[in-house]
């Protein structure tokens, strides 16, 4: 019946479009949202990656980046000076949105990063540097940029260039960290010495936070109490504060994000169902003559199964391979000014994602035929036989 | 018994609301193989009721119909399909032909309705279609879709789609109705050359003209008076 059901769908052309493109109607958004909520869940856990191992002392709450958190410098060298604290790898530091600064693609804004020239490591870890990757001995406004700054601001290793009333002299340019389209905070970041990072920020003697890399045979865990223990009122942000943070940032998105896809779900469903009740009908003389001339009722539900499956399938794949152009253009018309490599989006996709949406075009093609292929299997041979 | 369907004290009730409708009244009937049997009728005589009980789409309310020696009223809705599947070839009025197949699938696709022995794979179902379709001289139209033959054509398809399981018999529901009169003499010949084949073929029909050299069965108020 498999091959009936071909010729059927392509006997019954207009019918066919409707059904494959409510389908891919679906799977587009469907797909869309997920790739959506893939990245976002990504670029935080990248985000938050980048922490990884450091203890980030700070007030008003965790939070990474930690821009909302304001402590004295004096408050800094005092947690400086402590001997869990490894001063070699610890840095005081000022997080800052850049004034005037670039906010492009969803708003990550340019974040300024002061350190301790020579402690940038704490912020910078692993990210591979173009140029130089310590500030020791460059001028004051020297700045080693993420990857998404250098292309906001379109320079590079030597340049110079201005933001509001600021100069900045670019030594390096870190590779893109984040895995995905999403920019991290440190690819949006302007590592700069502390003392200019509050200048620009108008932020004198002020910090963020305290970058901490526990000393000697301190554990994270025995750093974290102490500190507690000793300051109460301040907050320490861990590696165990990251998936919190995940949940507290996404958990609302997620929420409506899926209750999108079961919407666009269930109106797909039930509008192929329309489309596929309405094969039926139309098809209720062919069917009463199958049934005349000895065709068994289970092989009528498995034609109209068939069919709604084969609609089903070739309106999903149709969805999947628009998905990442539809993707970027819903990024540019959403104020994006890179665009997302398509090939990546499909490559950086998880097998989660994509198991999901052919789950999605399975289970569309198998409920919305269901009804209409029982109702083909109740039809009556005479009945159907003198219908016009 | 030489009867291919023997039927005795066929009754058909219908219930409409609280009325009881007796389409067919104790009616009688016995066509043997080989025969070509007409049946006439005016409208609401019960033709159709007796085309669907003799055809297997319908059992009786009271009395035995006995179709190859197998009385229907005692057969499972999966028996009956089955009979229909391999001991009845259907022609309609209005053809019913599956618009979306070409002709040779049309007549290929009762074959896919077969059991057991008689299944067949794919080249011989070919081979059967294009047969079935020599005979009733449509061999060059064979990769046409139903909707670019003409209506005598398309009747043609019919029959040789009824042909093509080797049926015990033919059931054709007024075949020439909705045909032009050179078309319907050469249906009506078709049938013929079928008939003296060996294929038993049952016909209902308006039509004087076309039941010359067949038993001709007439039935009135839901009984054959011949």
């Amino acid at each position: 019946m498999l091959d009936i059901a071909f010729k059927d769908f392509k006997a019954k052309k207009s019918r066919a479009a409707m059904c494959i493109i409510g389908v891919m109607a679906c799977v587009l958004l469907i797909g869309v949202i997920n790739i959506v909520m893939y990245e976002m869940q990504s670029s935080l856990k990248g985000d938050l990656g980048t922490v990884d191992g450091n203890l980030y002392f700070e007030q008003n709450g965790t939070a990474y980046p930690p821009y909302g958190s304001v402590l004295t410098e004096s408050l800094g060298n005092k947690i400086m000076n402590r001997s869990e604290v490894d001063p070699n790898k610890s840095t005081e530091a000022l997080f800052s949105p850049l004034r005037n600064g670039i906010s492009s693609n969803g708003g990550t804004p340019t974040m300024v990063v002061g350190v301790t020239p020579g402690k940038e490591q704490a912020f910078i870890a692993n990210a591979t540097v173009i140029g130089k990757s310590s500030l020791v001995g460059e001028s004051k406004n020297a700045v080693i940029i993420g990857n998404k700054t250098a292309t906001d601001y379109n320079v590079s290793v030597g340049d110079t260039f201005k933001v509001g009333d600021n100069k900045f002299k670019v030594v390096g340019v870190m590779k893109k960290v984040g895995a995905t389209g999403w920019p991290l905070t440190i690819d949006s970041s302007m590592v700069m010495s502390l003392s200019y990072a509050q200048d620009v920020s108008d932020r004198q003697n002020m910090i963020s936070t305290v970058i901490i890399k526990p000393s000697g045979n301190y554990s994270a865990q025995a750093v974290e109490n102490n500190l507690q223990d000793d300051y109460p009122k301040y907050d320490i942000y861990t590696k165990k504060d990251t998936q919190k943070t995940i949940d507290n940032n996404l958990s609302g998105v997620m929420i409506f994000m899926n209750m999108i896809n079961a919407f666009i779900f269930v109106v797909s469903i039930i509008l192929i169902m329309n489309v596929m009740m309405m094969s039926v009908k139309e098809k209720t003389k062919e069917i009463g003559t199958m049934r005349a001339i000895g065709t068994k009722r289970r092989s009528i539900m498995a034609l109209i199964m068939y069919e709604s499956l084969i609609l089903s399938a070739i309106g999903g794949v149709i969805g999947i391979l628009l998905m990442a152009p539809t993707y970027n253009v819903l990024g540019i018309l959403m104020g994006a000014t890179t665009q997302f490599n398509i090939l990546h989006v499909y490559q950086a996709m998880p097998a989660t994602v994509l198991e999901q949406i052919v789950a999605v075009v399975l289970v569309i093609g198998t409920f919305s035929g269901l009804l209409p292929a029982y109702l083909a299997n109740r039809i009556s041979p005479i009945e159907a036989l003198r219908y016009e | 018994m030489k009867g291919l369907v023997n039927g005795k004290g066929i009754w058909k009730t219908y219930k409409l609301d609280a009325t009881e409708i007796h389409a067919l009244r104790g009616l009688n009937i016995n066509v043997d193989k080989g025969e070509f049997v007409s049946i006439m009728g005016p409208s609401g005589s019960g033709k159709s009721t007796l085309l669907n009980m003799i055809g297997c789409l319908d059992t009786p309310t009271k009395g035995d119909l006995i179709i190859d020696g197998k009385k229907t009223s005692s057969m499972s809705e999966g028996e009956l399909t089955q009979v229909r599947a391999e001991k009845i070839g259907y022609i309609f009025q209005t053809f019913n032909l599956l618009p979306a197949l070409s002709v040779r699938d049309n007549v290929e696709f009762p074959m896919r309705n077969l059991n057991g022995d008689k299944k067949m794979d794919k080249s011989s179902k070919r081979k059967r279609a294009e047969e079935c379709l020599e005979i009733v001289g449509l061999g060059q139209r064979m990769n046409y879709l139903p909707a670019k033959l003409s209506g005598g054509e398309r009747q043609r398809v019919a029959i040789a789609r009824a042909l093509v399981n080797r049926p015990k018999f033919i059931l054709a529901d007024e075949p020439t109705g909705n045909l032009d009169s050179e078309a319907t003499k050469n249906i009506i010949e078709t049938l013929h050359n079928v008939n003296s084949e060996g294929t038993t073929v049952i016909m209902v029909t308006h039509d004087v003209e076309t039941t010359k050299d067949t038993r001709v069965m007439r039935i009135r108020d839901g009984v054959i008076d011949e």
